[in-house]
């Protein structure tokens, strides 16, 4: 303690500035936590964030009005909500709050928010997110009310996320563009610097409302490659990293020094079919290809039998909601021949399968080339980088794309956006008003059982016409030293305020 | 016209070359290692006992055993099919973008020297210019903007040797130029095409024949980084370099998986090293 204080005392009297800080930092190892992630964010700025990577940062600088539990369970954050009827919600703040520039959390200041979300020309993907809003007002000093056009189910589960990340209006007019790589919110850790690419460096909120953090420092590297994480895991130069490579998981089980945590995830790995263009325009081709495909032998092979094998969009996480007897008739080459010559295609049917180069991805597109291939197609494995996928999807360039989502608390999250007619993430072009009428009935039925069973029903009539091919639901497997304590949420997201270092 | 014809290359021919290549110890066993290479990559259909691309997901990641002398590998395949399958990719990469770069970096050589001034400027200083961009670098921007393919990665690899081949058929040639049989072709009317195709050409070969087999060691490792970086022949169609990058994610699970394309890598690299450093001694003017 003595030493520390000294070593403060020399580091202000020298210099103030970032670079004498962070060697500071360097200094005082043990209350610094080093982690490794996938991929650098692209802006730290909530309301325009739309890469599943940057959620991990993201919950440390900002703090959501809604908080959920591992469990998934709605707990109040920076407010406790309250709705008096369907379509009305009251958020009520905590008192005597601030950002981390001192700006005040107040009901002007969470309207500005969500005024800034719901403007169109600000363009955030918050706005579709947020659901059919139709007003939002101050109703006192420290009270915000939501009225809604239609009941919105996943309403809470949604301010638990990223549209529910309250940002310092003051600071974000003030910086403009710059914001984006200041980042001023109310979360558990403030922004100290970022290079790009390489560090990330955050530093405790003395403010934040569940009191300061028990680790001092948190500085985010960039990995990218699996194998190179984790061997910074071992070396000690990280002390906690995402997306463990389920293959080392037994190995990482042995080894003292590590603990690795795992847990069902609420995303799944799934591929589109271009439903636009010959040949999976005809749901047989789809099916039929669906069937030679059997995601047991890719759930052992590629993740070395971690998560669970996927039929549908909604994951055993959200267990409410989850049709543990939802099957399609999978591995079934002679079958898949038969509805091929149904279909009046002669074989063999050349397809493509789209993949970034990771490794997982093209070991999943290979075991489905090799059954596929047995089943009357012809596969080619297309790869490319990982920045041309959202295009690929977009312009529908493709015959079968990945399409992996990292997963909602809420199975609207997980659905709604993919099998609507105008949803943005409806890469498979597929357009079907049964199911768009479930999913919006799903989203406006406040009553869970039944919104449950509108999800059974969507998902059966997507498992049948096929328009995505449901894998795996991938757990969340993270790995730290054994000197650090910390807790794993289902969404992969680290929240560091619950950390601490022994 | 072998009237007129000067050979540069040593004496006695072929058989000579064979000979002193075999008799030297370090040479031989370059010779050997290429040679092996070669029947891998051309007996692989016949050597191979399993089909390089059938996996066999009951049987994943097995270590090597009677039945799989050199392991599965993560889908199940077998390691020993897809090394001698990946031996034809390599080698076939190697041999179609050095011999595309030798081919065309010689005519180049061989117009920017004959013919000299502008020819020449143009020509060089845009050889110039792909020279000056590190090989590794430019490689991979060709691949990554014509898409990773089999052919793709022969052009880049071409593209990238070519100023290596017509800078040294432009130095042989202006040598070559002004030797008397070329000025008494050149009397006797000969026009430039047949001067430098019958002539001049058969007489800078050697050189080139020399950093052809070198170059043909950085090509195959050339290829290997591009599929190793997913750039390269695509998958499932084995070849060394994507059958290391798969081998990294199981460097603790299942090192053979590394071992095998390492090697076969290191081993046909050094041979034609050897065979290169040999010819090279051997037609060294000042050695012979």
């Amino acid at each position: 303690m003595l030493r520390r204080s000294v070593l403060k005392g020399l580091a202000g009297g020298v210099a103030a500035g970032s670079l004498m800080r962070s060697g500071f930092a360097f200094a005082q190892g043990a209350k610094t936590l080093t982690v490794g992630v996938v991929s650098d964010p692209v802006t730290l700025d909530p309301a325009l964030m739309a890469s599943f990577f940057e959620l991990s940062v993201q919950y440390n600088i900002h703090e959501p009005l809604i908080h959920v539990t591992p469990d998934l369970k709605v707990e109040p954050g920076l407010a406790a909500a309250s709705s008096p009827d369907e379509k009305t919600y009251v958020l009520t703040l905590k008192p005597n709050l601030t950002f981390h520039d001192g700006t005040p959390i107040d009901a002007a200041a969470v309207k500005a928010n969500f005024d800034r979300m719901l403007d169109p020309a600000a363009a955030s993907p918050r706005r579709s997110e947020l659901g059919p809003i139709d007003t939002v007002e101050v109703t006192g000093p420290l009270a915000v009310t939501i009225k809604l056009k239609t009941p919105f189910a996943p309403f809470l589960q949604v301010l638990a996320n990223r549209a529910g990340m309250m940002v310092s209006p003051t600071a974000q007019k003030a910086m403009g563009a710059d914001f984006a790589v200041k980042a001023v919110g109310a979360g558990p850790y403030k922004v100290v610097s970022w290079t790009k690419n390489s560090e990330l460096v955050l530093e405790r909120f003395a403010g934040y409302w569940r009191g300061p953090a028990a680790v001092e420092r948190i500085v985010f590297r960039p990995i990218a490659d699996e194998t190179v994480r984790l061997t910074n895991l071992r070396s000690g130069t990280v002390q906690l990293i995402d997306g463990v490579p389920p293959q080392a998981i037994g190995q990482i089980g042995r080894e003292a020094s590590l603990t690795l945590k795992q847990s069902s995830g609420l995303g799944f790995n799934a591929f589109s079919f271009n439903t636009t263009r010959a040949p999976f325009n005809d749901a047989r081709v789809r099916r039929a290809f669906a069937m030679a495909v059997n995601p047991e032998v890719v759930q052992r092979t590629v993740y070395f039998g971690t998560g669970d094998v996927a039929y549908g969009a909604v994951p055993p996480s959200i267990g409410w909601a989850h049709d543990k007897t939802l099957r399609g008739p999978r591995g079934d080459a002679a079958a898949s021949k038969k509805l091929l010559a149904e279909a009046g295609k002669s074989e063999p049917v050349a397809v493509s399968i789209t993949v970034t180069n990771s490794p997982v991805q093209i070991r999943t597109a290979e075991i489905m080339q090799a059954q596929a291939n047995q089943a009357g197609f012809k596969v080619e494995v297309k790869q490319i980088d990982a920045t041309s996928l959202i295009t690929v999807l977009r312009q529908k360039d493709f015959d079968l794309c990945m399409s992996p989502w990292s997963g909602r608390s809420d199975p609207d999250g997980n659905m709604f956006n993919y099998f609507t007619k105008a949803g943005p993430n409806n890469f498979a072009g597929w357009q079907s008003d049964k199911t768009d009428d479930l999913l919006q009935k799903a989203r406006t039925t406040t009553d869970q059982s039944a919104r449950a069973g509108l999800y059974r029903e969507a998902e059966k009539t997507i498992a049948e016409e096929a328009p995505m091919l449901f894998l795996t639901f991938p757990a969340t497997l993270q790995a730290s030293v054994k000197a650090l304590d910390w807790v794993q949420y289902p969404d992969g997201a680290l929240r560091l305020q619950f950390a601490k270092l022994s | 016209m072998s009237a007129v014809d000067f050979p540069v290359t040593p004496v006695g021919g072929l058989r000579h070359v064979a000979a002193r290549l075999l008799g030297a110890p370090r040479a031989a066993l370059g010779v050997f290692l290429v040679a092996l290479a070669a029947i891998a990559a051309l007996g692989a259909p016949v050597l191979a006992p399993f089909d390089p691309n059938l996996p066999d997901f009951a049987a994943t990641l097995s270590p090597p055993s009677i039945q799989h002398p050199f392991g599965t590998d993560d889908l199940g395949r077998d390691v020993f099919s897809r090394i001698l399958h990946g031996a034809k990719a390599s080698l076939f990469v190697g041999f179609a973008s050095v011999a595309g770069a030798l081919v065309l970096g010689v005519g180049m050589g061989l117009v920017a020297g004959y013919f000299g001034r502008w020819a020449d400027a143009v020509l060089m200083r845009v050889m110039d210019v792909v020279f000056a961009f590190p090989s590794i670098l430019l490689a991979l921007a060709i691949t990554a903007v014509l898409g990773p393919s089999l052919g793709n990665a022969i052009l880049a690899i071409a593209v990238v040797n070519l100023p290596i081949f017509a800078r040294i058929a432009r130095a042989q040639t202006l040598v070559v130029r002004a030797l008397d049989f070329v000025e008494a072709k050149r009397a006797l009317g000969f026009g430039a095409a047949n001067i430098l195709a019958r002539t001049i050409a058969p007489n800078i070969m050697a050189p080139v024949i020399v950093q052809g087999s070198l170059l043909f060691a950085s090509a195959i490792i050339t290829e290997s980084y591009l599929s190793f970086l997913g750039l390269g022949v695509q998958p499932p169609t084995p070849t060394w370099g994507n059958m290391l990058r798969s081998a990294i994610g199981f460097l603790d699970l299942a090192p053979w998986l590394a071992w095998f394309p390492g090697v076969a890598i290191f081993l046909t690299v050094l041979g034609f090293n050897l065979v290169g450093d040999a010819l090279r001694d051997l037609f060294d003017p000042r050695e012979g």
